[in-house]
């Protein structure tokens, strides 16, 4: 058994309770914190793996389970609102359904996911639910199909309980570009939950499902993820199919997971990634099966990060991050080195380039991609005299603000005769980005940053503050630039909402390691002590 | 400016008040200006432009397009310059039609560019020195002059891209992963012909292409 970290000294930002009963870490500690309810503080334990052994043990059934969380789901919606689509009806008869082959068949009916609620984004197609893409346009469609990440869960017996809010075709990073509705932060619901994957980050962290799906072009699973206190998983390009998500920016986008743990994170993961015809930017290499590398507390020697070299990237440490912020990445370094590993700080100047090449390459995708949404073959169709006014009104009608302005700014690069200034120029950015992580990532196994330079922000607040804007994007679109795996895992509290806000750290790798950032984010996660990264309002029974 | 243009994008991608303008009042008002606009397009000149709607320019681009197979080129271009963005006829080649409120935004864009044409220039004596670290000996410190991040098109031109090679994509994909080329069937065809607007056995319906005279 490792020595216990000392928490108290590494983190300055935050102070340890005074009672020895252990309680819920509140970041202020001035402030009396309600009676510790169910949850102790201390590290994740993985819901996949306790759903996994009531159903072998048969101390609960399948039924139970999915009446939890759907209760659960009813408290809490009217205040968090994840999701657009609540598959109540579907989701009982698939536990029914799963608790009847458990009795015939005995244990041999689990899959790696029976009975394991999971909560899909509604960019990614459904074929019984509606799937709109938080997008008027598509109002009431019904794909005909799975998107390839949502048939792999069902065909590993997860059941999937609903649709989550998204900012309409993943463009935006609070979920207040929904057209439907407002996802609210389960920590203190005057904030955004981050985006555009909100409501699958706030469905996670609101124990609403146990594991969601998302999407991630531009930082989508990392931001909502560091947001919400939950796990937030963006796989290398290629990892997972793409088909069935509705797409963005074809050349960044990737289907990302969330779990309340990291245990939970790499077994999702394992089950949608992999090689699918159907998406010939799909990579064949193996799917390991990433959760068996995670070993548990009792067995990790005393230094379990011995030699591994760690590289904080400097250009998202500097101006326009939160304070409270940049102290919860360095404690959360600290903690690392004594794990055992070696930190430096590291410097990657093109990033700033990778700014504007990241925003002419999704804009331009995006005005392409979303050339299909012209109200004939699905979705709403405002009717005209002719063709061009039918297109021109339906769109008009269906597609939001942002994302109308960010199809003009694609299609002013892509104008003929702009192409050469933009957006090739764009991709010999996106190729200089590549090589300075590449020769970083020979440096260094991993290099960690913020997910985002601050905690939750306000709904609605303007933010105004250029240099935070910047900040904030500089985290995340170059690794989407490069196609890298990042794995962003709660590492800190800030001050706000009524328990503290969390904060999450970023571990980027190079190609296809998922699993070595799995196997230091669960021993990060297993070794952070003294925190519970459950929101006040889904610890309430 | 500063505030507005301090935002990557030149609108603000956090209002929550303006995400979702759904133009039902200007889409009755359009049918009307365009019902109006077939009887005025019978007379030999066409509107001033200036005067005109978003959605008039978009018409107005539109009939020139059917006729000739150029693309309109704006008539105050520089030689060698960029283009500005031509908000009507950008609205046209993605087929959104915009109402009066949104046309307003050209002249937003318009600002965006224009300042990036400034700081194009600026960047060119600035950047460089940063971009070749530790020349200076001592001080890193950069020119103590505000600077704003609205150029992201700007920044580009600056850099020496010569022999840099244009990377489609992240590039993941070890080999050809292309499968066969043999068409399978969809089992669910139902499934997509439900879902189209105007169906009609085995049609699908839309307005004519042409809107002739």
């Amino acid at each position: 058994m490792p020595p216990p970290l000392q928490a108290h000294r590494l983190l300055i930002s935050h102070r340890r309770l005074p009672t020895p009963a252990r309680r819920r870490f509140t970041a202020v500690s001035s402030v009396q914190s309600p009676p510790a309810k169910t949850l102790a503080p201390g590290p994740a334990a993985s819901s996949v793996l306790s759903i996994r052994e009531s159903l072998l043990s048969g101390e609960r059934t399948a039924a139970e389970i999915t009446a939890e969380y759907l209760s659960r789901l009813h408290r809490t919606e009217p205040s968090v609102r994840s999701f657009i689509h609540v598959a109540e009806a579907a989701a009982q008869r698939e536990a029914e359904e799963l608790d009847r082959r458990i009795a015939s068949e005995g244990k041999d009916a689990l899959g790696p996911l029976a009975g394991v609620l999971v909560g899909v984004k509604d960019n990614l197609c459904t074929a019984n639910m509606p799937s709109t893409g938080g997008s008027r346009i598509l109002e009431g469609y019904q794909p005909a199909y799975d998107a390839t990440a949502v048939r792999l869960l069902r065909e590993a017996g997860a059941i999937v309980v609903g649709k989550t809010n998204l900012d309409e075709f993943g463009m935006g990073s609070t979920t207040e570009g929904s057209a439907f509705q407002v996802t609210k932060n389960p920590w203190d619901d005057s904030r955004v939950p981050g985006g555009s994957s909100g409501g699958s980050a706030s469905a996670v962290s609101a124990r609403q499902c146990v594991v969601s799906l998302g999407s991630d072009t531009g930082g989508s699973v990392r931001q909502p993820a560091s947001f919400c206190g939950v796990v937030g998983l963006k796989p290398t390009y290629g990892r997972v199919s793409r088909f069935g998500l509705m797409a963005y920016a074809s050349s960044l986008d990737v289907v990302g997971c969330f779990g309340s743990s990291v245990f939970d994170t790499a077994t999702i993961l394992s089950v949608v990634s992999g090689h699918d015809k159907m998406d010939s930017t799909s990579s064949s290499q193996d799917v390991p099966d990433y959760a068996s590398e995670l070993v548990s507390l009792d067995s990790l020697e005393s230094k379990p990060l011995n030699g591994l070299r760690i590289g904080i990237i400097q250009e998202t440490l500097g101006e326009g991050v939160d304070i409270g912020v940049a102290s919860s990445i360095k404690a959360a370094a600290s903690h690392l080195e004594q794990l055992g590993s070696v930190v430096e700080e590291v410097s990657l100047p093109s990033f700033s380039l990778g700014l504007p090449a990241y925003y002419i390459l999704a804009s331009s995708e995006a005005s392409s991609n979303l050339s299909r949404y012209d109200g004939i073959r699905y979705g709403r169709q405002i009717s005209a005299d002719d063709l061009n006014e039918l297109y021109g009104e339906s769109r008009a009608n269906g597609l939001g603000h942002e994302v109308k302005m960010r199809i003009l700014m694609g299609t002013y690069a892509l104008s003929a005769g702009y192409y050469d200034a933009y957006y090739k120029r764009a991709q010999q950015v996106r190729t200089l980005v590549k090589e300075s992580f590449k020769g970083a990532l020979e440096r260094f196994d991993i290099l960690v940053s913020p997910a985002a330079p601050s905690a939750a922000y306000k709904i609605g607040e303007k933010i105004n503050d250029p240099l935070a804007m910047y900040a904030g994007d500089i985290m995340t679109v170059n690794v989407n630039l490069a196609g890298l795996p990042a794995l962003v895992v709660p590492c800190g509290f800030v001050e706000g909402g009524p328990a503290g806000l969390p904060i999450g750290l970023q571990m980027i790798g190079s190609p296809f390691s998922e699993g070595n950032l799995l196997r230091v984010g669960h021993i990060f996660e297993q070794t952070l002590q003294n925190f519970s990264f459950v929101p006040p309002l889904s610890s309430e029974r | 400016i500063a505030t507005l243009i301090a935002h990557p994008f030149p609108w603000p991608a956090h209002s929550s008040s303006t995400t979702h303008q759904v133009p039902t009042q200007s889409f009755v008002s359009r049918r009307q200006q365009h019902a109006r606009r077939r009887r005025v397009r019978r007379s030999p000149a066409p509107p001033p432009l200036r005067q005109a709607t978003g959605r008039s320019q978009w018409l107005l681009q539109r009939r020139r397009t059917l006729s000739s197979s150029v693309p309109n080129v704006t008539p105050t271009s520089v030689a060698g310059a960029l283009e500005p963005p031509d908000l009507p006829r950008l609205a046209n080649a993605a087929r959104i039609s915009l109402s009066p409120q949104e046309a307003e935004f050209a002249p937003k864009i318009q600002e965006v560019v224009d300042w990036f044409g400034k700081l194009q220039a600026v960047d060119l004596e600035s950047i460089e020195p940063s971009l070749r670290a530790g020349t200076a000996a001592g001080s890193s410190l950069r020119e103590d002059k505000p600077e704003t991040f609205a150029n992201w098109f700007g920044q580009l031109q600056a850099v020496d891209l010569e022999s840099i090679e244009p990377s489609l994509r992240a590039g993941m994909a070890a080999g050809s992963s292309l499968r066969e080329d043999k068409p399978e069937t969809f089992a669910k065809r139902d499934a997509i012909v439900e879902a189209i607007p105007s169906y009609d056995d085995p049609y699908i319906k839309v307005p004519r292409v042409l809107n002739k005279e």
